[in-house]
């Protein structure tokens, strides 16, 4: 029995030292607190928090969703307008589903096609050389008449020739182009129509995308509440301040005619922000509207996140720093509006991760012995923050009640979009700059990106 | 010059005597010529017509006459020239009455005869459809040959016969749907066994016609001018458009970016074929339809009706039955069925009518119509008017008596009406067309006679083919 009490003493005796510890950090947390209560040394050490994150991301959205809600009876007045003058023109459009293997998600995508409130359109499948039961799926859909026209590369040349071979088949004055993985809201195409008949101005809108599988994994959960943040409530604001400036490949509308006007879509990967980029080039308005609400699937695991970030910053300096270079420069295309716009996706999304990455490691160095309780703090202040932008989220969102469970992520939220998002795009950027790995990307063909590739020179 | 006879016999080295033809015969000749005279046919006729051969053929044919039936019959090579469809019911071609070969194959289809006990008697030889068909089998048992298969062929329009029907079938003298119906009665009675399926094809879904044009169209409008063009992409600036916005000066150049693309697979690549309509619109897939060549009928590939070719066997039980003339009986008093038969026959059926479980619910219904004719020829006149009505129906049973057509038709009760109005117009056309065509041909509705399943059979016989009056027959026939 001598073992017996021995055993179970170390066990005691583990248990002590564990809470012992926690009780330990908490002290400390509380010394850090009684020690730096003021508001000068917050700031030292949390400048980045309190000076940059706080007033872009948060400030910023809390003054605009305000106002969005404030404006609410007006907007409407004025969508009931563009929605009488839309019915009564009733014009073509073009739904444009490029994609390789999605046969079997086409069928979700008709369907939530033929529920929608606006029905004179066509829907255009591009299949981008599909190896598997694709053409077999959607051939019997087009004979069927669920969908109008089947186009088929016989060899993949990438989402780009894809969008272009389908919308060379259009007839629609407008087109939209949607991922075969996503789905609409029953008034998705009818809302994404909308502001072309407020401002004649207007040539292109993006769609408002969410998460589909939100409930399948923490991962899709937390990309869940991400989108939220990021795309419905962020490009509402940057729309609001007119320098919205990427329409989501999953779900936007584009004017034929401008589309034509500016040659269609260029190789990507990132291929969706170059065209908003080019509309905007070309002197026309973009617009976010956050009632065309899609859904779609995201990546369930963290590799496939990884990866999928890592190509979206990868875009960024790839077309606003490279390709499209000028518009931050003084030249006869020069628009402030346009300058802002890409500043502030430059500003924000690159230099600010290279700042971060520097004030991480300058924390590193000096508050190296409170490192820990350092980063305790951090993530409370960050959730509080997150707390904010939730009743933002929920002051702006079509539905909240259905969205409020997401909550019980806001907690996780801060190590993923404090952390996670942040290493990613730094990783990307960085190989982007030095070693131009987007234009060698499996995501497109070789044959394609070879010359995207000796283009740079 | 001596003079070739016009026939002769010659026995060979068996013993068997046969009738050597070296012209067509004068009717006299051919009633000097008994059934006992002859055992084998050699048919010696040189650089005659097609006409005259066919005519030879026809006298001395193995299946229809009397006396030559189920005979060996032989030609010289020459004849083959000109026999056609014909050459199958020869049995070979010498030069010889006296080959060897010639009379190997004699004693073979004389032993095939004994071994399978076949009756040689022609039982009113063509008087029927069936009993045709019925002979043909008979003449297949002799040849050794107990398999019949169908063939793809050229010119008919089921697009497939059997080999011996070819003739029938150009003549359109033999309707499908008897034909059908007749393999798979012997199916029925245990005659035939199926051994495989040789073609599954598809005919029109009205008349039954294979002879179908498949023309490629634009799926909007429905036009066959479309042009195909492939569609080009160039990799540098991902435009893809058709091939023609691209030329230029002779080369290509990219209508997005106006670089030349020099090297496929390398600037640029074909992913795709893109048909362009007249009417402006561009399709992946041309629809396809399908226009029947006989009723000009259009449809689409999957509207057709699709129809098996089977090849069958003669089971024993039907070689037996073939062979004593049981099957006829057992055929004829088992179904109706349609084409060309006797009066005898005609009655027959109506006699069996109340008895056979699948016509239940159906009625019959007897047109009458009254004929008058002043030329030659009668018979091949009236089996003219019977072609006609064969070729336009596609189920009616047919006979004449004392200048009489009547033509029967089974159809559901519930539709009868619609079924005789539809049946009255056509069978009016044809015998209107005919006789003015024709001048000393005419042809006149009389009555039309309805038999449900609860009327005395012999009583309704004696209603149709009473005689009518002279007056009323020369009343009706006036104005011709």
């Amino acid at each position: 029995m001598e073992w017996l009490t021995i055993v179970i003493s170390h066990i005691v005796g583990g248990f002590n030292w564990f809470v012992n510890h926690i009780l330990m950090i908490y002290y400390d947390i509380e010394m850090c607190f009684s020690r730096n209560v003021d508001l000068d040394t917050l700031l030292t050490v949390y400048w980045f928090l309190f000076l940059i994150e706080f007033p872009r991301y948060y400030l910023l959205e809390i003054f605009l969703a305000i106002r969005y809600a404030v404006l609410k009876p007006f907007r409407r007045k004025l969508d009931d307008k563009a929605r009488m003058v839309l019915f009564a023109e009733n014009p073509l459009v073009s739904i444009l589903v490029p994609g390789k293997n999605e046969g079997r998600h086409i069928f979700k995508l008709v369907q939530s096609l033929k529920e929608q409130t606006y029905q004179n359109y066509e829907i255009i499948v591009v299949d981008d050389g599909s190896d598997d039961e694709t053409p077999y799926i959607c051939r019997n859909l087009e004979e069927r008449g669920f969908i109008h026209k089947y186009i088929r590369m016989a060899e993949r040349g990438g989402k780009a020739g894809a969008a272009n071979l389908g919308a060379s088949f259009a007839q629609g004055k407008y087109i939209v182009h949607l991922d075969a993985d996503s789905s609409l809201d029953r008034n998705a195409i009818e809302e994404i129509l909308l502001p072309f008949y407020t401002n004649s101005k207007v040539k292109a809108v993006g769609g408002c995308v969410k998460v589909r599988n939100a409930d399948a994994t923490i991962c899709t959960s937390l990309q869940a509440l991400e989108y939220l943040k990021t795309i419905m409530v962020g490009r509402m604001v940057t729309s609001e301040l007119g320098i919205y400036h990427i329409i989501s490949g999953a779900f936007g509308a584009f004017e034929r005619e401008t589309l034509e006007k500016i040659g269609y879509w260029d190789i990507g990967p990132g291929l969706d922000g170059d065209i908003t980029q080019k509309v905007r080039k070309a002197g026309y308005k973009v617009v976010f509207a956050k009632n065309a609400i899609c859904m779609t699937n995201v990546p369930e695991n963290w590799y496939k996140l990884y990866i999928q970030r890592r190509r979206w910053s990868r875009s960024l300096v790839r077309f606003r720093l490279r390709k499209h270079k000028d518009i931050l420069l003084p030249n006869r295309n020069w628009r402030f509006i346009n300058w802002l716009s890409n500043m502030e996706s430059i500003f924000f999304d690159c230099i600010c991760n290279y700042m971060w990455f520097y004030y991480l490691i300058g924390l590193l160095f000096t508050y190296t012995d409170r490192l820990l309780e350092i980063m305790v703090v951090a993530w409370l202040i960050r959730l509080a923050f997150t707390f904010i932008a939730f009743g933002v989220i929920m002051l702006v969102s079509e539905r909240p009640r259905e969205e409020f469970h997401l909550i019980k992520y806001l907690p996780l939220s801060t190590f993923y979009t404090g952390y996670f998002l942040r290493v990613t795009r730094l990783i990307g950027y960085t190989t982007e700059f030095f070693f131009f790995n987007s234009y060698r990307d499996k995501w497109n063909p070789r044959k394609t990106s070879i010359w995207a590739q000796a283009e740079v020179n | 010059m001596p003079t070739t006879p016009t026939y002769k016999f010659v026995t060979n080295s068996r013993n068997r005597r046969i009738l050597v033809v070296n012209r067509l015969l004068s009717p006299t000749q051919i009633e000097e010529i008994e059934h006992e005279d002859f055992d084998a046919i050699f048919l010696n006729v040189a650089n005659r017509t097609y006409e005259e051969t066919r005519m030879i053929s026809r006298w001395l044919s193995p299946t229809r006459e009397g006396r030559s039936f189920l005979k060996p019959r032989f030609g010289n090579v020459d004849m083959l020239n000109y026999m056609r469809q014909m050459a199958d019911f020869f049995d070979g071609v010498c030069e010889n009455p006296l080959d060897e070969n010639f009379a190997n194959k004699i004693e073979e289809i004389y032993q095939n005869i004994e071994k399978y006990g076949i009756s040689r008697d022609i039982n009113s030889g063509i008087s029927t459809t069936t009993r045709l068909l019925a002979n043909l089998v008979k003449y297949d048992i002799t040849r050794g040959r107990l398999t019949f298969t169908n063939h793809a062929i050229k010119g008919i329009a089921q697009g497939f016969s059997n080999r011996y029907l070819m003739m029938y079938d150009y003549h359109e003298t033999l309707q499908l749907e008897e034909r059908m119906k007749f393999v798979q009665k012997l199916e029925e009675l245990g005659y035939a066994e199926r051994t495989k399926i040789v073609d599954r094809l598809h005919i029109c879904k009205e008349c039954g016609d294979s002879h179908l044009l498949f023309i490629e169209c634009c799926p909007k409008c429905g036009n066959s001018d479309i042009r195909q063009e492939s569609m080009i992409h160039h990799f540098r600036c991902a435009n893809i458009s058709p091939e023609s916005t691209y030329f230029k000066d002779g080369g290509l150049v990219c209508p997005k970016c106006r670089r030349t693309l020099r090297h496929i697979g390398v600037d640029y690549d074909r992913p795709a074929t893109v048909y362009t309509c007249n009417c402006g619109n561009s399709f992946m897939h041309s629809n396809m339809k399908v226009v029947c060549t006989n009723c000009l009928n259009e449809s689409s590939p999957e509207e057709l009706t699709p129809i098996d070719v089977v090849e069958y066997k003669l089971t024993p039980a039907g070689i037996k039955a073939f062979a004593s003339d049981e099957a006829i009986f057992q055929l004829e008093s088992t179904d109706i069925y349609s084409g060309r038969s006797t009066f005898e026959n005609f009655c027959e059926s109506i006699r069996i009518f109340n008895t056979l479980p699948n016509y239940d619910n159906q009625t019959i219904l007897v047109f009458r119509y009254h004929y008058i004719y002043n030329g030659t020829q009668e018979d091949s006149q009236v089996f003219d008017v019977m072609r006609n009505i064969m070729m336009h129906n596609a189920t009616v049973k047919l006979t004449t008596q004392d200048n009489n057509f009547y033509v029967m038709l089974v159809a559901p009760t519930s539709k009868i009406d619609n079924e005789y109005k539809y049946a009255k117009s056509n069978l009016d056309r044809i015998f209107t067309e005919l006789s003015e065509e024709n001048d000393s041909f005419d042809a006149k509705w009389l009555k039309t006679y309805r038999f449900t399943r609860d009327q005395d059979p012999e009583e309704f016989i004696k209603e149709f083919s009473e005689v009518i009056e002279e007056n009323t027959l020369e009343n009706l026939h006036e104005n011709a």
